[in-house]
């Protein structure tokens, strides 16, 4: 503590440059700060998708007009293969509630659902309530806030593109609860699948579009899921089966993968800023060698010298970690109105206490890095030489 | 006349003492070079993609799509209306006479193994769409026939998909193999596997086409084309110019990732202003002696401003060539898939110069408070130290 006077004198020698290099250094740990926060969110997408959950898919799902072309029977098919614990249809019902711009779609589950995917945020009690209840529906905890739901509500859904049996235009759902959170369904909404079948023209009855399944073992879901496909290859429903852990990383690879970049980003902004601060303190120390000189002289021992330099390098560094990071939170927190449309699809950055204790350490690491050669120069110095101004 | 012969003067001094801050200004040349490599090696991906798209664009084409459907995917489109719509005007006729309208039909294919989700989609196209397409070179095997449960698969596909000719598909009733691969001058059709449109149809159980692609007589005949279409009252669909059918497709993969990519690129750019804005005002620090002694003499401040942002503008530049000249060796010509097509990456002419274009402004944003620094210097005060 009592070199700090030394430190802060140093560090304030020239405050136009400390300055910018701190900047610098803030802006380029905002960046690094979203990188960081948008790789923890991608893995924690696929860490917290299981391999022991599947779900099956009509194989060619677009050939038919429409859309869909597993009928129901195929639930018990699928369970009487080996491994399989359970198996539950589910439709989607798409549509919007009160402007077209506004999309909700309804999971419509049955029964099974408890025991294909006991992961669901429900309790067995609201089980059996969303089970007893036609037209009840719980609702995620994102998707409630955005449509301003609560238990109670009634949710009127306008489905364009299905018709109702009964001729009505809209289909009359009510909100039984709000879900907590699970991590990446947070917009997810439960409904009932017999109702849901029922209420459609007849034409469009007795079809699942997709079946959910759970499995006994996780490292045979991949044989499982080919054991199934392989099964129904040449019935009038060929399916694909897909582990959700699969999916999940096969999303966060698609498309154009963000998640392939954030590390080359990141560590582009990083490098960046070691070469300023590099040469930052490498100026620094070079100025001030005849002040090194007299505190060695005043037998100050090397190691002292060398903490000083390290002190020096590392406050910017760490300062601008630190508000770097704030500012990345900040950003991230953003409502998605100021951002620019086209980025409104790239999910929330996460940030743990593990991305804060990364950047951190990146950035005593970076400090480091940066004193290597200005700590060689003082290492080699002739203090003779210094004082003498040579 | 005389300020330019300063400047010169003053720039070539600045530049002989380049070398005394070598450290300093690598940095800002590595600095500016991390942007602009950054930078460059995102949008390196929405170019090619936009590459590909822009390759499939010719003013006589015009695509017909379903009622209530913006692409290609869906079976809006009847067997039944094909007939009609081939009596619409300003279609164009091959040398044998036929209209060079082709009706067209996408399917979603997964290959075999369950959890490759990742797979070209299949497109059914006939005879006129094949003669739509000069650039369509098989390379290897031989091309699918008509009515025969047969397809051939785009080289960009095969390589990315590691599917080979021979290989069997599964497809609805049955598998079919691969009988031979094609190229097509790069463009998204060597992402797709190809075969007869109406063998499709009946395989998938379908009722209708996606789209009808139609060339005309010339681009001008679109209007009245596009208008009888619309008019006809046997007829639901509607006609679209390819080249905003592509562009609108092309826009909606591209524009996240190009918005992302100068997301990131300017608060890259934002650290290295400042870094730049740093490092000049050292290097003019550096030399305010000299600076002063040049002013005492004569030299006017304009000049001494004017050699330090030269002097800046030339190391961004400089940087922002290496930041191109990486990203092109570690991206260009390489393929991705991206929404199920296969690109090739590029780093092109016109991305470079917008690295440039970056490095410019940085320069000049971070070049001139430095600039003003060191022309406005008191010179009996610096001299007098």
């Amino acid at each position: 503590m009592k070199y700090f006077p030394l430190v802060w004198a140093a560090l304030w020698r020239k405050p136009a440059e400390a300055v910018l290099i701190w900047l610098a250094v803030t802006s380029s740990f905002t960046l690094f700060g979203l990188m960081v926060g948008l790789h923890a969110t991608y893995d924690r997408l696929i860490e917290n998708s299981r391999m022991d959950r599947l779900y099956v898919n009509a194989r060619f799902g677009n050939a038919s007009p429409m859309g869909i072309l597993m009928p129901f029977a195929l639930r018990d098919q699928i369970a009487r293969v080996d491994g399989v614990s359970a198996v539950s249809a589910v439709d989607y019902l798409r549509g919007y509630y009160q402007d077209p711009h506004q999309r909700v779609s309804i999971y419509a589950v049955d029964e099974y659902m408890r025991e294909a995917w006991p992961e669901l945020p429900l309790t067995p009690a609201e089980w059996d309530q969303l089970l007893a209840t036609p037209t009840g529906i719980f609702i995620g905890p994102l998707r409630a806030a955005t449509l301003g739901l609560k238990a109670g509500d009634r949710l009127p859904l306008i489905t364009p593109s299905v018709t109702r049996d009964d001729g009505a235009p809209s289909w009359d759902f009510q909100v039984l609860g709000v879900m907590p959170t699970m991590p990446g369904h947070e917009s997810l909404i439960l409904g009932n699948l017999s109702y849901v079948d029922k209420s459609l023209s007849a034409d469009l009855q007795g079809y699942a579009w997709e079946f959910k399944l759970a499995v006994r073992d996780a490292t045979k879901a991949n044989e499982i899921s080919v054991r199934i496909d392989q099964e129904l290859a040449n019935s009038s429903s060929p399916t694909l089966t897909i582990p959700d852990k699969v999916a999940e990383i096969d999303a966060v690879n698609s498309g154009i993968s963000v998640a392939s970049k954030t590390w080359p980003v990141a560590a582009g902004g990083i490098f960046m800023i070691l070469l300023l601060t590099a040469n930052g303190i490498a100026q620094s120390v070079r100025e001030r060698t005849p002040e090194f000189a007299v505190l060695a002289t005043l037998g100050y021992p090397q190691s002292t010298l060398m903490g000083l330099v390290l002190a020096e390098a590392a406050i910017p560094c760490v300062l601008g970690a630190g508000i770097g990071m704030g500012l990345a939170i900040l950003l991230a927190r953003l409502p998605a109105g100021y951002l620019p449309t086209d980025l409104s699809s790239l999910p929330k950055p996460t940030f743990s206490p593990g991305v804060f204790a990364f950047s951190l350490a990146c950035a005593l690491l970076l400090a480091l890095v940066g004193a290597v050669i200005p700590l060689q120069r003082l290492r080699r110095m002739s203090v003779i030489d210094a004082l003498a101004g040579r | 006349m005389r300020w330019v012969r300063q400047t010169l003067v003053l720039t070539h001094l600045g530049f002989l003492g380049l070398l005394e801050r070598k450290w300093s200004s690598l940095v800002l040349v590595g600095s500016v070079a991390c942007v602009v490599g950054v930078l460059l090696s995102m949008l390196s991906v929405t170019e090619g993609m936009l590459r590909a798209y822009r390759l499939g664009e010719d003013p006589q084409l015009a695509i017909v799509l379903g009622p209530d459907n913006a692409t290609e995917w869906g079976h809006g489109i009847p067997a039944s209306d094909i007939g009609t719509l081939l009596d619409a005007p300003g279609i164009a006729r091959s040398p044998d006479g036929h209209p060079l309208a082709d009706p067209e039909v996408l399917l979603s294919v997964p290959p075999a193994g369950a959890y490759l989700i990742g797979g070209p989609v299949l497109r059914g196209i006939g005879p006129a769409g094949l003669a739509m397409h000069p650039h369509l070179r098989i390379v290897e095997g031989r091309q699918f026939h008509s009515g025969q449960h047969e397809l051939t698969i785009g080289m960009a596909a095969a390589h990315v998909f590691q599917l080979r000719v021979g290989d069997l598909i599964p497809m609805p009733g049955g598998t079919w193999p691969i009988v031979g691969s094609f190229t097509d001058g790069g463009s998204t059709l060597e992402s797709v596997f190809l075969a007869d449109a109406d063998t499709v149809l009946t395989a998938g159980r379908t009722t209708g086409y996606g789209s009808v692609l139609v060339k005309l007589k010339s681009p001008d005949a679109f209007d009245a084309f596009s208008q009888w279409v619309s008019t006809n009252p046997a007829l639901k669909e509607s006609a679209e110019p390819m080249t905003g059918y592509l562009q609108r497709g092309a826009h909606q993969f591209s524009a996240f990732f190009t918005a992302l990519a100068y997301a990131v690129g300017s608060i890259m750019a934002l650290g290295a202003l400042f870094g730049t804005v740093k490092l000049m005002y050292a290097a003019v620090s550096v030399r305010t002696r000299e600076i002063a002694t040049l002013r005492a003499i004569g030299y006017e401040p304009l000049p001494v401003a004017l050699s330090v942002l030269l002097e800046t503008t030339t190391l961004a530049l400089t940087g922002a060539l290496m930041g191109s000249a990486v990203a092109w060796l570690l991206f260009d010509g390489k393929l991705t898939t991206q929404a199920r097509n296969v690109y090739v990456l590029s780093v092109s002419g016109h991305l470079i110069a917008l690295g440039l274009a970056w490095a410019l402004a940085l320069a000049v944003l971070g070049g001139t408070p430095p600039a003003i620094r060191a022309a406005r210097g008191s010179v009996r005060d610096v001299l007098a130290t």
